[in-house]
């Protein structure tokens, strides 16, 4: 259907036991769009997007993919897209070929179509010369990046890739990330999950915040900081009476929310430049030893920050 | 059905790459039944005769005794029995192997029996043929607690004789040791033990570790799901019971094939008698098709890999003892037998003894319906517990 979006999701539940994994989640992507689902360890990202898969029951709300209702007893949907799990799904015991064939068999490729997309795949993820080792013997990044190519074999529609850079050297992660903006520039849609800001800025054309369940914010890169007022942040790091300082702070004109964390205070700021040495005077006037100033454009870091009062990572 | 196949196929290639299905399907209960057969089997069952000696140097009434009791069990063909001179030629032809055992009556024997002295029977036994040295202790001893009992009557007779002479004693003594055979040998190939000793053995440690061989393939989808694969079997456009069926069919596949390696190997290597092939075939199907169920249904309540097998091990062991694989006793009428119907184990070993005393398809169909049973009763729940099972 023509002007559908590749994904709805309306007042999405989901409780396991005592836990309430997801308390009402609603966003949509629209197709050739790469939307982020950006939250910390346990927000709720990977029961979202497993029920968006349909690998998951849902206590209420719905799904749809390219229009057509998801659960888990639903195949249509299921050929458009392609899951690469947060856990890297691989059989360790087989080849990396023998891995991309078999689950592109499962799509319904076979024989020439499904010998050059193997093909094709080993090429894009970069393990042409590996591809007939067993995948107990490759390293990190190359069992991640197989776990990518696993979810292109069929060309689908919708890529959910869930935090598929966790636990990468810095350079196969910069390669992961690379031929994700890739996928995405080929007119896909891409739903991707991470706690780190840097991909999402990088890498989503709009971002959902997520956390404790909950949808906090969503939009682009630009709404988003514009909905924290668009400010900088000023980060004092230091000892002494840092509560005190924090009160002060907050009383000055100019001068947002201060949040208090271990040895710093989080300062947002209409004009950090401006402010900086009056910022200085007052936390040292009100007992506080400062021993490292940072100042920052704002980011989704400080959005989520401002959204939640924590940090995305701890 | 097509997806079935691909990822049964896919596992059937991990199950072969991992080596632990050929030790636990094929080596452990192949080798176990050997050793089993060579502790506690018998050398050939059927023409299986102890070959004993006697070499008489009493010929009194007491070791006369004795020597009718052997030559009634040589009569019965229970035993061979030769009867020999000399103390040296029997040593030698017990060396020699060419004897089992024999008696050596010392010279006299009855004289101190009936004197109330000490009076010692000697065996000499091949220590290779350790199942008839017992046999010929067993009778010896037996014919010893007889000869006890004949001298306490001997006893107590001559008290209440006015003036007992040796001969009165003499007579006695003779009556006493013409008394019928004082023990009952076993006969191994007696009716209520249908299937020979190699045969039972093989047969029970083959359904026994068929419990093990099975239980890899349906605790795969267990496995899957810790390592995360099972999420995209879920996620793939394929139905629902794709996985569960696929696994089940690894386990009946390496299950069939387990046992059927199994009989054929132990009648060329073992000289197993499995009986009628058709009649065995259906049994194992049958069988393979209750084990599939019972560690379906394990893995079904089962959160982890490690759990399963776990309970699964557990099961297996607790079904095989119940079910009587492990020796080959006589479980008579009672609650024992009764249990041990509720052992699928059971139900293939009262199969092949159907078989053993001759006949196929028509006698074991009843053990096939028995292991069907089971096979259906824990197939349904354990279907719908896995197909159900979420992939995290
Ligand atoms: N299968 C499960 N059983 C119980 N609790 C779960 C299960 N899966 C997730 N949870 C809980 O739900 C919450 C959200 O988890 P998850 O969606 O994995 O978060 P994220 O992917 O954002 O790290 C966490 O508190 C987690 O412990
Ligand atoms: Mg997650």
């Amino acid at each position: 259907m023509v002007g559908d979006p590749i994904v709805e999701v309306t007042g999405l539940r989901k409780r396991f036991g005592d836990v309430e994994a997801v308390r009402g989640i609603d966003f949509r992507v629209e197709v050739g769009e790469t939307y982020g689902l950006l939250g910390p360890n346990g927000a709720g990202k990977t029961t979202t997007i497993s029920i968006v898969a349909g690998l998951l029951r849902r206590d209420a709300g719905e799904v749809k993919v390219a229009g057509m209702p998801m659960d888990i007893d639903t195949a249509a949907p299921r050929a458009l897209i392609g899951l690469v799990p947060q856990e890297l799904a691989v059989y360790p015991d087989l080849t990396g070929r023998e891995n991309l064939r078999f689950f592109g068999k499962l799509y319904g490729l076979s024989g020439a179509s499904l010998r050059r997309r193997v093909e094709e795949v080993l090429e894009v993820i970069g393990l042409r010369d590996r591809a007939d080792d067993r995948v107990d013997e490759y390293s990190g990044g190359m069992k991640r990046r197989l776990n990518i190519g696993i979810g292109l074999l069929h060309e689908p529609k919708l890529l959910i890739l869930d935090e598929p850079t966790v636990g990468v050297d810095p350079q196969s992660r910069n390669a992961i990330l690379e031929s994700v903006e890739a996928l995405s520039a080929s007119g896909r849609g891409v739903l991707y999950t991470t706690h780190y800001m840097e991909e999402a800025e990088r890498l989503c054309d709009r971002v959902g915040i997520i956390d404790e369940g909950r949808l906090v914010a969503e939009g682009t890169r630009r709404e988003l900081i514009r909905l924290v007022g668009e400010r900088d942040r000023v980060r004092l790091q230091g000892s002494g009476n840092l509560s005190g300082a924090a009160d002060a702070l907050g009383r000055l004109d100019g001068v947002g929310d201060v949040v208090a964390a271990d040895r710093s205070l989080e300062v947002v700021t209409v004009d950090a430049a401006r402010l900086l040495p009056e910022l200085l005077a007052v936390a040292t006037e009100a007992g506080m030893a400062v021993t490292q100033v940072e100042v920052s454009q704002p980011d989704l870091e400080s959005v989520f920050l401002h959204l939640t009062g924590k940090a995305l990572r701890d | 059905m097509r997806f079935i196949l691909t990822i049964a196929g896919k596992d059937l290639r991990l199950r072969v790459r991992d080596r632990s299905v050929f030790v636990l399907g094929l080596l452990a209960p192949f080798l176990l039944a050997v050793i089993f057969d060579l502790v506690l089997g018998a050398p050939s069952e059927a023409t299986f005769q102890p070959r004993f000696a006697v070499a008489d140097l009493d010929t009194g009434p007491v070791g006369d005794g004795l020597l009718g009791v052997l030559r009634s069990l040589a009569e019965g063909d229970v035993i061979e029995l030769d009867e020999v001179g000399s103390v040296d030629e029997v040593e030698a032809a017990v060396e020699a192997g060419d004897l089992d055992a024999a008696f050596v009556i010392p010279a006299g024997f009855s004289q101190a029996v009936t004197s109330g002295g000490e009076a010692t029977l000697r065996i000499v036994g091949n220590v290779d043929a350790p199942i008839s040295v017992a046999i010929a202790e067993a009778v010896a001893r037996g014919y010893a607690a007889e000869v006890e009992a004949v001298q306490l009557s001997v006893a107590v007779a001559l008290q209440t004789l006015p003036s007992p002479t040796v001969s009165d004693v003499a007579t006695l003594a003779a009556e006493a040791a013409t008394m019928p055979p004082p023990i009952e040998l076993v006969d191994v190939t007696a009716a209520d033990r249908v299937l020979d000793t190699s045969t039972f053995f093989i047969a029970g440690m083959a359904v026994f570790f068929l419990f093990f061989t099975v239980s890899f393939g349906v605790v795969g989808l267990l496995e899957e799901r810790q390592a995360g694969t099972l999420a995209r079997l879920a996620a793939a456009p394929i139905p629902r019971y794709a996985a569960v069926a696929a696994k089940m069919v690894v386990s009946y596949v390496v299950g069939v094939v387990a046992m059927a390696v199994l009989v054929v190997a132990s009648t060329l290597i073992l000289d197993a008698r499995w009986g009628d092939p058709v009649g065995v075939a259906v049994l194992v199907l049958a069988a393979v098709a209750a084990a599939v169920g019972v560690v379906a249904v394990v893995a079904g309540f089962a959160r982890t890999a490690e759990q399963a097998s776990t309970l699964q091990a557990i099961i297996a062991v607790s079904l095989g003892m119940i079910g009587g694989v492990f020796f080959p006793t006589n479980l008579g009428g009672g609650f024992l037998a009764k249990l041990a119907l509720a052992s699928p184990h059971r139900w293939f070993m009262n199969g092949l003894a159907d078989l053993a005393g001759g006949g196929g398809l028509s006698v074991v169909w009843p053990s096939v319906a028995g292991l069907l049973a089971f096979a259906v009763v824990t197939t349904v729940p354990a279907l719908y517990r896995l197909r159900t099972m979420e992939p995290r």
